[in-house]
């Protein structure tokens, strides 16, 4: 019989094959779809976050997861309101002008979303004016800049001044992260923060809402 | 005699089947060639299908460029002591540091972004490494110069310090000529540098199987100029490539082959040594490692199905950690990677000098992997067994219990094989009056020693003069 733990359980175990049915169940009984998220869906995640930072498992099971939640989620978005959707906060995804590498990006993009962000990524090779612009058009709470070379990283600073000068830096916490960047380069910069991978981007995230 | 060991990881039934997949992706799947239009055309001229930006190669395109790769060139040295002929004509191997590394580990074990004084400093220690044979460059910090000409800046630095050869990455696609005009300025002009070239060049695919323009004009710059090419592919298991050493070998091999018949296409016969670097994604840091032994069983594959499938000259790290200090760790991934892969048959073992997933090089490092290299290549050249190398007369000979210490035998041989400076073996008791030091400490001693005997290296005056020229006009052009 379903259950908000079995599906938390689901979810933990990355069975995405049952997830949907597990979900649906819960539906069908009437449970409150906020409840099916936050009690369900959410907390089985919050268990794999923890179990990821120990290091109990690996990111492909965190992945498995966070894919397991997103079906499971398919589920009970239609029947609740946009705005309730709950969400820990909202992340401006790219890679720096010039850079065309994105594997950590994406990554890190994962990441965010199998603890509750909304991501919005917006590729790479992404020029100062361009974040400007998808900052105004999606208000997140957070831009995320990614670089691979050292020649590239140097546009995360263009568009830390490109915000300023754009009356935008107040508005959004601004991380960093990539092979070639250091908390030095972050504080030289300007930028709020500086993660050394894809976990620690998510945890950075977090405590910059909080 | 086992001479030139080899330890093969694949079956030739293995490499017929990768060099079967390899063509069927390349003729069948083809990569992307990102806006270089000048690349497209001369592919569309010299065979290859082409579709928007994807490029096939027609297999009898590939095997007719195969045909045109030099089976025999040779990179040159700035002085032709330092030349190096492939394939190695005693079955040995090649070795050059680190490249793109950003950050230095000072031999007082300071970290920070690598200056210019410690390029000069680092070329200065890989000249005067006997077991060292080409440099490469590592990625300075643009300190009173534009952030665009980094690699500009860097090459002159390391030109005015070495008379080794030297393996060149451009950093953007306009700098490429300011790079072989440098290296040509060296050399002699660009005719004596096509005949002898003093570098070669680094192009990279963006895996999975994609070119960017940048690296597209390199191996057309190259090829035109008679540069010859190292094409890599830097790949991560499990990231941007396959999970399993077998996958990411399969691709990487793939997209090498694919910048090796593009350098055909572009100027038939253009020197290429393939260069597969792999990598793995830590599946519990996210970290991209270099020394796991998946990794290193890879990049045994890949050497081999290179020079045994294809008789194209190989290179890949052979040396490097992914520990953060000089420590057991960083010995025994150096050590397990310099055996296996010159055991592999490769024709050049790289990335000597670094530590931290080759983003950091250490100058007592360097020193190491300089004794690594000189005992796997006594390694590699194997032994031969015949009555004088057993003793056998001397052995016949005994009439007692004499002692070999004094035999005329003994002295024809104590020097065979690699005399390691770094290493220790002295008895307690002397290793405790010399100070108790342990590998590092000694290194440091040689190091600092090394310094004391540095023969500075002046260029010409009118060399000197154009190759500031040259920068100046880089900088000018290229600097925001």
């Amino acid at each position: 019989m379903a259950s908000l733990e079995s599906l938390a359980e689901c979810v933990i175990n990355g069975e995405r094959e049952k997830v949907q049915a597990i979900t649906k169940s819960l539906v069908d009984e009437g449970k409150d779809p906020l409840e099916i998220i936050n009690q369900g869906l959410i907390a089985g995640m919050s268990v794999v976050g923890a179990r990821f930072k120990n290091e109990e498992i690996f990111v492909p099971e965190v992945l498995m997861s966070a894919e397991t939640m997103q079906l499971g989620m398919e589920v009970v978005k239609p029947l609740i309101a946009d705005e309730s959707i709950p969400t820990v906060g909202k992340v401006l995804l790219g890679t720096v002008e010039g850079d065309l590498h994105d594997i950590g990006k994406n990554l890190v993009g994962m990441m965010l979303e199998s603890v509750g962000f909304r991501v919005i990524d917006i590729g790479v090779d992404v020029s100062p004016d361009k974040f400007a612009n998808a900052i105004k058009e999606e208000n997140p709470d957070i831009l995320a800049m990614s670089a691979l070379l050292t020649t590239t990283m140097l546009h995360m600073k263009d568009t830390i001044d490109f915000l300023k000068e754009q009356g935008l830096r107040d508005k959004v916490k601004v991380i960093i992260g990539g092979a070639p960047i250091s908390q030095e380069f972050a504080d030289e910069i300007g930028a709020d923060g500086f993660a050394p991978d894809a976990a620690s981007a998510a945890d950075l995230c977090k405590e910059l809402i909080a | 005699m086992a001479k030139n060991l080899t330890a093969k990881i694949l079956s030739s039934k293995e490499i017929e089947f990768l060099k079967e997949k390899i063509e069927t992706i390349l003729s069948e799947k083809g990569i992307i060639i990102e806006n270089h239009p000048k690349g497209l055309e001369l592919l569309k001229k010299g065979g290859a299908e082409i579709s928007g930006q994807r490029v096939k190669f027609p297999k009898p395109l590939i095997e007719e460029s195969l045909k045109q790769v030099p089976k025999q060139f040779t990179l040159a040295a700035i002085d032709p002591k330092w030349d190096m002929v492939y394939p190695h004509p005693e079955g040995l191997f090649y070795t050059r540091t680190n490249t793109g590394g950003m950050y230095y580990l000072s031999e007082t074990f300071e970290y920070h972004h690598i200056t210019m004084d410690e390029v000069a400093e680092w070329t200065r220690l890989t000249e005067a490494l006997e077991n060292i044979n080409f440099w490469s460059l590592p990625s300075t910090k643009p300190v009173g110069f534009p952030a665009e000409t980094i690699d500009i800046h860097t090459l002159d630095t390391v030109l005015r310090n070495t008379t080794k050869h030297g393996w060149v990455q451009p950093y953007e696609l306009k700098n490429i000529k300011y790079l072989i005009e440098l290296a040509a300025v060296v050399a002699g002009g660009k005719e004596q540098l096509r005949k002898r070239p003093i570098i070669s060049l680094i192009s990279c695919t963006a895996p999975p199987l994609t070119i960017k323009p940048m690296d597209v004009e390199v191996i057309l710059q190259g090829a035109l100029n008679g540069v010859p090419l190292q094409p890599c592919s830097l790949p991560t298991a499990g990231a941007n490539a396959p999970i399993t050493p077998q996958g990411i070998v399969l691709m990487a091999c793939a997209e090498v082959l694919a910048q090796v018949i593009i350098a055909q296409i572009f100027a038939p016969g253009t020197p290429c040594i393939a260069t597969p670097l792999l990598f793995e994604m830590d599946m519990k840091t996210t970290n991209a490692a270099q020394s796991k032994m998946s990794t290193t069983m890879g990049r045994m594959a890949a050497i081999q199905l290179f020079e045994e499938g294809y008789g194209i000259p190989a290179h890949t790290y052979a040396t490097g950690t992914d520990s953060m200090v000089l420590d057991a760790q960083a010995g025994i991934e150096a050590s397990s990677l310099a055996h296996m892969v010159a055991l592999s048959g490769a024709s050049v073992l790289g990335g000597a000098g670094q530590i931290e997933t080759a983003k950091t090089i250490n100058p007592q490092q360097l020193i190491i992997d300089n004794d690594l290299f000189g005992m796997v290549k006594q390694l590699k050249a194997g032994f031969e067994v015949n009555e004088e190398t057993t003793a056998f007369n001397e052995i016949m000979g005994l009439t007692g219990r004499e002692s070999f210490i004094d035999m005329e035998h003994t002295f024809r041989h104590f020097r065979d094989g690699y005399k390691t400076r770094v290493f220790n073996y002295d008895s307690r008791t002397k290793w405790i009056t010399k100070g108790s030091k342990d590998i590092i400490a000694r290194t440091t001693e040689i190091y600092y020693k090394i310094k004391e005997t540095y023969k500075p290296i002046t260029l010409p005056e009118d060399v000197s003069k154009e190759m500031d020229s040259i920068v100046k006009h880089a900088d000018k052009e290229l600097g925001k």
